[in-house]
């Protein structure tokens, strides 16, 4: 048989492959930069076989961008997008290569160094949507960015992901609702850090400057933060009280507060409460207390008295006795 | 009256009590309701379960996947429950479901549940129930039913009637053009068992094709598992039919622009070789091989590198040996000085494989040389593995003949001048021991072990004691008897108060070894007479030495001999040597 290594490709099959072999940074930016010059100036035929060619080089510019140098990710990553911006025709396809890398670390199972360099890709293609939505978008957030909370892998590739759900979420204010429900769907159960997480996006919606829209989901966040609140690891308790130390977090609070103090305040005093032996718990939630304070002193002084009443039981299957005066 | 109440009550009870527990906020909860559904179906009763459980859980499949993952599992073992085979098709709808769903493993235990259950039906109600689930499957809108269909082909198609099994090979076809890469790679998966239940006819005419074309896909990913394929379907097929229609696509695989797909060939070689048979190749999976050898990515290399004594155990008789001289160890020569060490290593594990194939003569000419060069590599891990596998090339060429061919490479290595090197061949002595047998060893090699416990270097003398430890544990304490105790206990008497020390460490290692005997008659007089000598580090080491070897003494002697020595001790002139004599004494009373 043929010995010699039979290509598949013509000679355009050059570039990615070479930027493989380079042996120092300065010859693998040349190539970038030559590829890159090639694709400005080219003028690709809308031909079958063009097109044949065209997508080739797309999928050998996703497969390569797999690979454990940071650096070569972030050359992969510049062609792609340039080739992206140029080749219009090409974007769909480089979508469906891209959504495929994702699917298989959700549903494969398939680990990726490159997660977050395609989910910078993805923060630009977002930011280009415009309206009206389509189908495809509608499935970009509810089955690729959604899943991708799933992965143990999540803490490598969050604050990228969060940049895209954001941006999503400010392009198509409709979609909050659902999404809130998704994520509360995939809350973690046993993965601290995951819970960090987690809670740093709620806040991030929770701050989205579409009101109309975040005052149907601010009921469900918070009755979700209140369980956060009372859960039975300190660590996750303390975490949601940092809540109370975001400025933007405390605004919406604050022009929600009639809506949201009867769900919080309960679980606040409930904390300072149950973890009176802990210092820093303590200073954290005096601080949101006070923050409560300030927000509407009466209705928190009505709240307290129904709280301390030996007669009401405010809260369900609470075991605790009465707070003593 | 009262008696139909309480009745209807207690019919009643378990589905409530389910509802009740499934609607609970805690996931623990419904996940402990799910595990205990045979329980309630028995409770229930067969008909019941059919037209109540299984409708009510069908309807409910919304769920965490954690609550699903274990009612998909419990759903694979219902059949008794609602019946028995007869009414398996109840099961159906809500494994169906369940295999819709976005999360793998939920849609993993429901596809292995389906075909559990789609084994258990006759071969009408097959056609029935299955077979359409799966079409429907096949047309889902999402990838995940798709990918799901894939794996329920090879359990309907044996036993539906030959229409049917038409439109399963055509559908099967579909997923194998599907647009989206995952079920391609699901199709691809299942190819080789799908490829087991067809017809030898139809295998040529569409499963065939399909191979082809997975085979040269797009995604690299997708044409590596079609790799795996290829072994399956090589083996169903005659020797023209696989030269004609498999062997061609093998080649391309084998020179596949992506190095996974020619990792996967590798990996895949030997399993390849027993399936397309001894003529193809030799004509075929030879240069293949070769191919591989020499492949640019050294993932590649080590993979077929591991496989060289496997592939050449498989050749046939008759051409053995003559390939292996004229058209593989050409390649496995240059793998030996690979820039690479995993693929140096990866060589070294099998090579000595090679030994008992080419006989006496051709071993000495053409292997010796490359395991010369290999037992002097720079890295460890060649080294260690030439020296692993010297059995094979013993029961070849014999002792005396390695021993000529290899003895000098390892007193060269022996005696190197960097006491690093010296001391990474003694970590091989005892593995090499056991290789060469005692006699070798004494004639060869002890001189060399003896000679490194006065070597100047403190680590090599430490790794030299406990070498002997570790020589005595192959070789048993009668050994060491006569063999190397008399050595060890003339340094006693060395003039250098270091090498003196060094006995005494001997001594503490090879009591544990040696039993009661011989640390009494042996070991104990020595360090005993080592008691009065005139360095204090000697004298607190034997303090020290006493405690650990009197765990091997017999109660009598320690008291008749060793304590007294420790009072002796305890009254030294020395603090150090009063302080671990004190030390001693109170060990041996604790114990």
């Amino acid at each position: 048989m043929n010995n010699s290594k039979r290509s598949r490709l013509s000679d355009k099959d050059e570039g990615p492959c070479k930027i493989r072999k380079a042996t120092n940074l300065s010859d693998k930016k040349a190539i970038v930069d030559l590829f890159s010059s090639f694709v400005n100036t080219h003028h690709f035929r809308p031909n079958p076989d063009g097109q044949r060619i065209d997508k080739i080089i797309v999928i050998k510019l996703v497969e390569r961008l797999e690979t454990t140098d940071v650096n070569d990710r972030k050359f992969m990553q510049s062609i792609l997008r340039r080739v992206y911006l140029k080749c219009t025709d090409l974007r769909l396809f480089i979508r469906n290569q891209l959504n495929d890398v994702f699917f298989r670390l959700i549903f494969e199972g398939t680990d990726f160094h490159c997660i977050p360099e395609i989910l910078e890709i993805y923060y630009d293609i977002i930011k280009g949507f415009t309206q009206p939505y389509e189908t495809e978008h509608e499935q970009l957030l509810f089955k690729i960015l959604l899943p991708l909370h799933k992965p143990p892998s999540l803490t490598k590739y969050f604050h990228q992901l969060i940049k895209c759900i954001i941006a999503f979420l400010n392009q198509y204010p409709s979609f909050i609702e659902k999404y809130v429900k998704g994520l509360l769907r995939l809350w973690p159960k046993t993965s601290f850090t995951k819970v960090t997480l987690f809670l740093s996006e709620i806040a991030r919606i929770l701050v989205i400057k579409n009101e109309q829209e975040v005052k149907k989901v601010m009921l469900t966040i918070f009755n979700h933060i209140a369980k956060c609140l009372c859960d039975e690891s300190n660590k996750i308790a303390e975490h949601t009280l940092l809540l109370w130390k975001n400025n933007a977090v405390l605004e919406v609070i604050h022009r929600n507060h009639a809506l949201i103090m009867p769900i919080v305040y309960p679980h606040v005093l409930r904390v300072l409460i149950r973890h009176y032996m802990r210092k820093p718990m303590q200073t954290n939630a005096s601080i949101a207390l006070c923050t409560l304070l300030k927000m509407n002193n009466p209705m928190l002084r009505c709240l307290t008295t129904v709280c301390m009443s030996t007669d009401h039981r405010p809260m369900k299957h609470d075991a605790e006795n009465s707070i003593p005066k | 009256m009262a008696a139909s109440d309480k009745s209807v009550d207690d019919s009643l009870y378990p589905i409530a009590v389910l509802i009740d527990e499934l609607k609970n906020e805690d996931v623990q909860l419904r996940l402990n309701s799910i595990k205990k559904l045979s329980t309630i179906a028995l409770a229930l009763g067969e008909e019941r379960t059919r037209s109540e459980l299984i409708p009510f859980l069908t309807e409910t499949i919304y769920d965490e996947d954690e609550v699903l993952l274990a009612l998909a599992d419990q759903l694979g073992n219902f059949t008794s429950l609602v019946g028995g085979p007869e009414f398996a098709m109840y099961l159906i709808p809500p494994l169906e479901s369940l295999a819709t769903v976005e999360e793998t493993v939920v849609r993993d235990k429901a596809v292995e549940s389906l075909r559990t259950v789609a084994a258990e039906h006759s071969a009408q109600d097959l056609e029935i129930h299955v077979v359409p689930t799966l079409q429907r499957l096949v047309s889902g809108d999402w990838f995940t039913s798709r990918t799901s269909a894939c794996g329920l082909f090879s359990v309907c198609y044996p036993r539906v009637t030959q229409p049917v099994k038409a439109e399963l090979r055509a559908n099967f076809r579909k997923l194998c053009q599907d647009e989206t890469p995952m079920v391609r790679r699901a199709a691809a998966n299942k190819l080789g068992e799908f490829a087991k239940v067809v017809e030898t006819e139809y295998l040529k005419s569409d499963l065939i094709p399909n191979f082809v074309q997975l085979a040269q896909d797009d995604q690299d990913s997708v044409r590596l598992l079609a790799v795996e394929a290829c072994v399956s379907i090589a083996q169903l097929l005659p020797q023209d039919d696989v030269e004609h229609l498999v062997l061609p696509t093998l080649r391309q695989c084998a020179s596949d622009s992506s190095w996974r797909v020619r990792y996967m060939v590798a990996e895949k070689f030997v399993d390849l070789q027993k399936a397309v048979g001894p003529e193809i190749t030799r004509v075929d999976l030879v240069p293949a091989f070769q191919y591989l050898l020499k492949d640019a990515e050294a993932e590649v290399r080590a993979a077929v590198a591991t496989k060289v004594k496997d592939f050449c155990a498989n050749l046939d008789k008759v051409n053995q040996v003559q390939i292996i001289l004229s058209s593989i160890l050409p390649y496995v020569r240059d793998l030996v000085s690979d820039p690479n060490p995993h693929v140096k290593s990866a060589l070294a594990s099998v090579i000595m494989g090679l030994s008992p194939m080419l006989g006496a003569y051709q071993t000495v000419e053409q292997l010796l040389p490359l395991f010369l060069i290999q037992l002097k590599d720079e890295c460890p891990e060649v080294r260690l593995n030439i020296i692993s596998n010297l059995d094979c090339v013993n029961d070849v060429i014999g002792i005396q003949q390695l021993s000529q061919s290899l003895l000098p490479a390892i007193v060269e290595l022996a005696e190197d001048s960097k006491w690093r090197v010296r001391l990474a061949i003694i970590e091989y002595m005892p593995a090499l021991a056991g290789q060469l047998g005692q006699e070798f060893f004494d004639q060869k090699l002890r001189g060399l072990c003896m000679g490194w416990l006065n070597d100047h270097v403190y680590a090599i003398r430490e790794a030299a004691t406990l070498n002997m430890k570790k020589l005595v544990e192959q070789f048993g304490a009668p050994w060491a008897e006569q063999a190397i105790i008399p050595m060890i206990l003339v340094m006693s008497r060395n003039k250098n108060y270091l090498h003196r020390m060094t006995c005494l460490f001997c001594l503490n290692v090879l009591a544990e070894v040696c039993g009661t005997d011989i640390t009494t008659k042996l070991l104990l007089p020595t360090v005993l007479l080592l008691a009065a000598d005139p360095v204090a580090n000697v004298r607190f080491n034997v303090a020290k030495t006493l405690q650990k070897i009197s765990p091997f003494l017999e109660a009598s002697v320690i008291d008749a001999q060793v304590k007294p020595t420790l009072d002796k001790l305890n009254t030294d002139t020395d603090v150090d040597v009063k302080h671990f004599a004190a030390q001693a004494i109170a060990g041996i009373a604790a114990a």
